[in-house]
């Protein structure tokens, strides 16, 4: 019964921790809009990934639970990652970070 | 340090995979999301420096104090859903419905604050959903979000609501645990959107 009562104290002070870790990433990501240049994009994309891995692995459990829930998640990821490469090559996304003016 | 999920109390039906066949389930509903909000998000990428005349993003998403102030009440309405759940996990009612109604409430302030947003946008700045192709792709992209948040706004409330009429029922914390799942994945989505529409202008 104690144990039980400790895991979950444990448990949600690692809920509460991952929480001020999202904010922290937040504020970072929020200085990092400021980048100017090529590491502009990289450094956006690796701040929102962290967090979109936190939430999923920690709130969503997904690191305590079945990897089978995990393989599907992936492969959704994987998915998702051929429409945006398409999208890319194909309709010409443009990944530039400065649009300023709207061209015609 | 003790992380596993605890499942006691739960009603499971294992499947073949040998996990629950209501949260395979609810995973692989939100697989299919993952592709709808992916092809909502592209298609704002391509739409964003397309449009022949104005707004550009970086003239409507000049200043996003608002929208980081909304994506912390998100990510605090993701930690106070999962303590809700960790509420029913211990059989703790009072703890239960202090924390599902706490995200009902930020989930709710989010939308205000999105409103106040749509708003200002669009008396502001010009914007709408005619208005050239970039505004159209960040209205359909960011109101599809919208109305997931609303949707879980009724389904945080629904499952109080039964919570209360019903107490704690065998198969009520895999209950709280799929709305919680649907919930953080909204939050997961909002991560993305916040970076690729906002930050990324």
């Amino acid at each position: 019964m104690e144990n039980h009562t400790q895991a979950h104290t444990s448990r949600a002070r690692t809920y509460v921790i991952t929480f001020f870790t999202l904010g922290v990433l937040t504020m970072v990501e929020f200085g990092a809009a400021t980048l100017t240049g090529i590491i502009k994009l990289p450094a956006l994309v690796l701040l929102a990934t962290t967090k979109a891995i936190l939430v999923a692995g920690i709130y969503m459990h997904l690191r305590y639970d079945s990897k089978v829930f995990t393989t599907l998640v992936l492969m959704g990821l994987f998915c998702a990652l051929l429409l945006v490469s398409i999208f890319t090559v194909v309709l010409n996304i443009n990944w530039n970070t400065e649009i300023i003016a709207p061209h015609g | 340090m003790e992380h596993s999920v605890s499942h006691s109390a739960h009603e499971h039906e294992m499947g073949s995979l040998g996990v629950d066949t209501k949260k395979l389930g609810m995973w692989t509903f939100l697989g299919s999301e993952v592709m709808l909000f992916t092809a909502l998000i592209a298609t704002y990428l391509v739409f964003r420096g397309k449009s022949v005349a104005g707004p550009t993003p970086q003239e409507a998403f000049a200043d996003v104090t608002i929208v980081a102030f909304n994506t912390l009440v998100l990510l605090c309405s993701s930690l106070t859903m999962v303590l809700a759940h960790e509420g029913v996990e211990r059989g703790d009612r009072k703890r239960f419905f202090a924390f599902i109604l706490a995200t009902a409430a930020l989930g709710a302030l989010f939308l205000s604050v999105q409103v106040y947003e749509y708003t200002k946008l669009i008396n502001v700045e010009g914007m709408g959903l005619g208005v050239n192709l970039f505004s159209a792709s960040f209205f359909t992209l960011t109101g599809f979000h919208g109305a997931h948040v609303s949707i879980g706004v009724l389904l945080l409330l629904i499952t109080a609501l039964r919570g209360w009429r019903q107490g704690f029922t065998k198969e009520f914390p895999l209950g709280v645990e799929m709305i919680g799942l649907y919930w953080h994945f909204v939050d997961l989505v909002w991560v993305v959107i916040f970076t690729l529409v906002y930050l990324l202008r």
